[in-house]
């Protein structure tokens, strides 16, 4: 979504706030740059009387911090526990937390935040400045009742439009549970992405999904998902 | 049957998400059981996977949630009475095979904080494990959250050995190796092994070991039953239990009793 996104001439921050961070490569960022990437300082934050605040501006942030990606999408990795010196990744939420805030709302202007596969992103309230949540589910029950779970704490958490996107859908039966799991529970569904074998070779290549097979069976899905969702219905 | 003190089978399994811990571990704790060891699986996952995968329910509310309360300064202590050989005993659900569980509770309607009681208890509870005599020949098995999180926060303190469960992808590797950096950083009593999991050629393995550096001790291919198993949310062993994923994780528990 990111580089689709950066490719029809939107201003997109991605932000990788997993405590393992591995959005650089897919993003097509090769493997043997990602141990010289620069990570979000721990000290970014000052404490005010309306609460923590960001000691620099969004723009200085990224020029001192951000990594320019592939189609110019820009990248920001948190910081991940071997550089947490404070045995605590609070402070790392809290820093995210603000940078969604500040990030641009004008129309051009998009932000992609990657979350851990937990729920820290929604209990340390990392997300609360999104627009839109997007959970992504595998058509496993587990996978299932973690969207489930993850689309109630958002709710929880004040977000007004989230969604399911069901992803490495292999046929109408995966299809089908899925739609019927999303309406017993009240979940919208944001989109379908076929199972796709490009993405699991890309994996394994160590490239970006859209380098690999530009014309492959999900990236339409996604790309639609990107304008519709992505930008928040602003297309 | 020979279950022989198993001093070594101080078990966390960690690795990236979807990779296929929590199949994992509910299948070889399974196995294990059925071996005649007497096994303690621990799910610190706030989502749910481990239980699931091992057959059993997933209860709505967290039983460990009556095993904590705040001091005068608002600190997290076990409640009066309960140490950590109590807490097992009282708060351990049974799964199939004769496998006791112990959950941290999962994420529910409430939210986090309705577990906050749930998680400081279980976080003792596993740091004194070593203090329970009683628990001194059973197999520990702990599945882990996805990525190093948990590992840096030292949630695997009974552990003796890591069981890296790596796809042969980079994503994976990259994971795997950032969780063995940690650890390794942090505590030099344990050791690591490999799993390599949804194996769908000959070299996969041998690549996943290279990169890593870790001995291998199984390789678990790509298996369609796991994948029927997953959707409907049962037990690989409960659906499949002639397929080529369990042989392979037999192989595992072979191979981890001959290493203890």
């Amino acid at each position: 979504m990111a580089r689709l996104l950066a490719r029809d001439g939107y201003n997109v921050l991605a932000i990788d706030g997993d405590s393992n961070p591995n959005l650089a490569l897919t993003l097509g960022i090769p493997a043997d740059r990602m141990s010289h990437m620069p990570v979000l300082p721990s000290n970014l934050l000052r404490r005010t009387e309306a609460g923590a605040q960001l000691t620099h501006t969004l723009e200085e942030i990224k020029s001192s911090h951000s990594v320019t990606g592939p189609d110019g999408v820009e990248l920001l990795v948190m910081a991940h526990p071997q550089h947490a010196d404070t045995g605590c990744l609070c402070s790392m939420h809290a820093t995210v937390r603000r940078i969604i805030e500040a990030a641009s709302d004008e129309d051009r202007d998009v932000c992609i935040l990657d979350t851990e596969a937990s729920p820290e992103h929604l209990s340390r309230g990392t997300a609360s400045y999104a627009d839109v949540m997007l959970a992504v589910v595998e058509p496993y029950f587990k996978s299932l009742e973690t969207g489930r779970r993850m689309a109630a704490l958002a709710n929880d958490l004040g977000l007004e439009r989230v969604a399911l996107v069901a992803n490495k859908v292999r046929d109408e039966r995966e299809m089908e549970a899925v739609q019927t799991f999303a309406s017993n529970h009240d979940l919208e569904i944001a989109a379908m992405v076929p199972f796709d074998e490009t993405f699991a070779l890309a994996e394994r290549a160590g490239t970006a999904p859209l380098d690999f097979n530009p014309e492959s069976a999900a990236i339409a899905p996604i790309n639609e998902l990107a304008h519709t969702w992505g930008t928040n219905g602003r297309a | 049957m020979s279950p022989a003190t198993p001093a070594a089978m101080r078990l966390a399994v960690v690795g990236k998400g979807g990779a296929g811990k929590s199949v994992i571990s509910a299948t070889l704790a399974r196995l294990l059981a059925r071996r005649g060891h007497r096994v303690l699986a621990l799910d610190s996952d706030p989502l749910p996977g481990l239980s699931l995968s091992l057959g059993a329910g997933v209860p709505d509310d967290a039983p460990l949630n009556a095993a904590a309360e705040r001091d005068e300064d608002g600190r997290w202590r076990l409640v009066k009475g309960i140490g950590p050989a109590r807490a097992v005993q009282r708060f351990a659900t049974d799964a199939p095979d004769g496998v006791r569980l112990l959950q941290i509770g999962k994420t529910g309607r409430q939210g986090l904080a309705a577990n906050r009681a749930s998680h400081n208890a279980f976080y003792q509870v596993i740091h004194r494990l070593d203090q329970v005599r009683s628990l001194d020949d059973w197999v520990i098995l702990g599945d882990l959250p996805a990525g190093p999180r948990q590992t840096a926060f030292d949630w695997a303190p009974y552990a003796r050995r890591f069981l890296l469960v790596v796809e042969p992808t980079w994503q994976s590797m990259l994971t795997a190796r950032r969780i063995i950096r940690i650890s390794r950083d942090m505590r030099d009593d344990v050791a690591f092994s490999l799993v390599v999991n949804k194996a769908t050629a000959a070299s996969d393995a041998e690549r996943v070991e290279d990169f890593l550096g870790v001995g291998l001790l199984a390789i678990v291919p790509a298996d369609d039953d796991v994948r029927d198993a997953e959707r409907a949310g049962v037990s690989i062993l409960d659906r499949a239990p002639d397929g080529p994923a369990v042989h392979a994780i037999e192989t595992l528990a072979t191979a981890l009793d001959e290493h203890a």
